[in-house]
């Protein structure tokens, strides 16, 4: 049964920064141009946690401002059971009945996305700059009954014992 | 409009009964009277916020700044003018500031986040449901680019948010 290991932000970050491209875009963060002391400050305003799957593969979720049943979730990296894991625990212990993502369309994680049942709701024209220029940001949504894929029948656990320390 | 630093003077600017994050956050159509009033934070904490207001008028806060980006996300509160009875707001159609006020606040937000922050593109969340007025940030260039579902508790039913942009080419 996949399960999801919770980080502390520090050590969440310095495994950011080690995934695939950097993790540009996870979270809305830009690992390049902003430094640790500024991606622990956004991320606990943001009262986000960060997770390892099964393959190692760093993804995490924020709850949404207006909505506590809303969540932000990104992957870092093109691992669809991953994050499948995450939207399954925060259906169970978070009460998350909504999810969002926004991605870059060059976005390593994107494939996994869609492949979740997530679809485009919309264009933030312009909205990240990367590599030189301007990109444009898609913001996706899914419900829960959107949600495809094999979803695992028992809920996974966290392994209380497992809990990365710096 | 001048934009002035915020000072603990300008804490009750704070307060009102609006939407949380909302980008022009006006009194919301047909919430009760007895619904607590909203407060944002104090921007001694976070250092990708800057927070100004307009002395009497309103807070313009530049929140999730990405400076590499150049982008923020917006938001405006106008300060609530008196207390309104329910009937009387329905009256005036749920309006208590003038629309030409409102035009000058987004417009004189947009401006200073451009000159002073070098700040290229600004967002904001807008709340349908509650029937904010368009006109002011159409005026200033925003346009219509997302809507994400059940974004927003309002009045008992999760509602859908809209995101409005812009792109100032400076």
């Amino acid at each position: 049964m996949p399960e999801l290991v919770p980080l502390e932000l520090p050590e969440g970050i310095r495994r950011l920064r080690r995934s695939p491209s950097s993790g540009l875009g996870f979270l809305g963060l830009d690992p390049l141009t902003q430094s640790d002391q500024w991606l622990l400050g956004r991320l606990t305003a943001m009262g986000a946690a960060l997770y390892v799957g099964g393959r190692g593969t760093l993804v995490g979720y924020a709850p949404s401002v207006a909505n506590p049943w809303q969540a932000q979730v990104a992957v870092a990296g093109d691992d669809g059971p991953a994050l499948r894991t995450l939207l399954a625990f925060l259906r169970s212990a978070v009460a998350c009945t909504s999810f969002t993502a926004t991605l870059r369309a060059a976005d390593t994680s994107l494939p996994a996305v869609l492949d979740c049942g997530f679809r485009e709701v919309g264009v933030l024209r312009d909205h990240a700059f990367r590599a030189g220029i301007y990109h444009d940001v898609g913001v996706y949504y899914a419900a829960v009954a959107d949600l495809r894929g094999d979803t695992p029948m028992a809920l996974p656990r966290l392994a209380p014992d497992q809990v990365s320390s710096t | 409009m001048r934009l002035v630093a915020y000072r603990s003077s300008d804490v009750s600017l704070l307060t009102g009964h609006r939407l949380p994050g909302e980008l022009l956050g006006v009194r919301p159509v047909g919430l009760s009277t007895s619904a607590p009033p909203h407060r944002i934070a104090e921007p001694w904490t976070r250092r990708d916020e800057r927070l100004y207001v307009v002395r009497d008028v309103a807070y313009v806060r530049y929140t999730e700044i990405d400076w590499a980006s150049g982008q923020a996300r917006l938001e405006i509160g106008p300060r609530e003018l008196v207390e309104h009875g329910e009937r009387e707001l329905e009256e005036c159609g749920g309006r208590e500031h003038d629309g030409d006020v409102l035009t000058e606040l987004v417009e004189s937000a947009v401006e200073h986040g451009r000159r002073i922050l070098k700040l290229r593109r600004f967002y904001g969340w807008v709340t349908p449901a509650a029937r904010p007025p368009m006109e002011p940030l159409r005026k200033a260039g925003f346009g219509w680019e997302a809507i994400v579902p059940r974004s927003c508790w309002y009045e008992g039913v999760e509602v859908e948010r809209e995101m409005w942009g812009m792109v100032g080419h400076a």
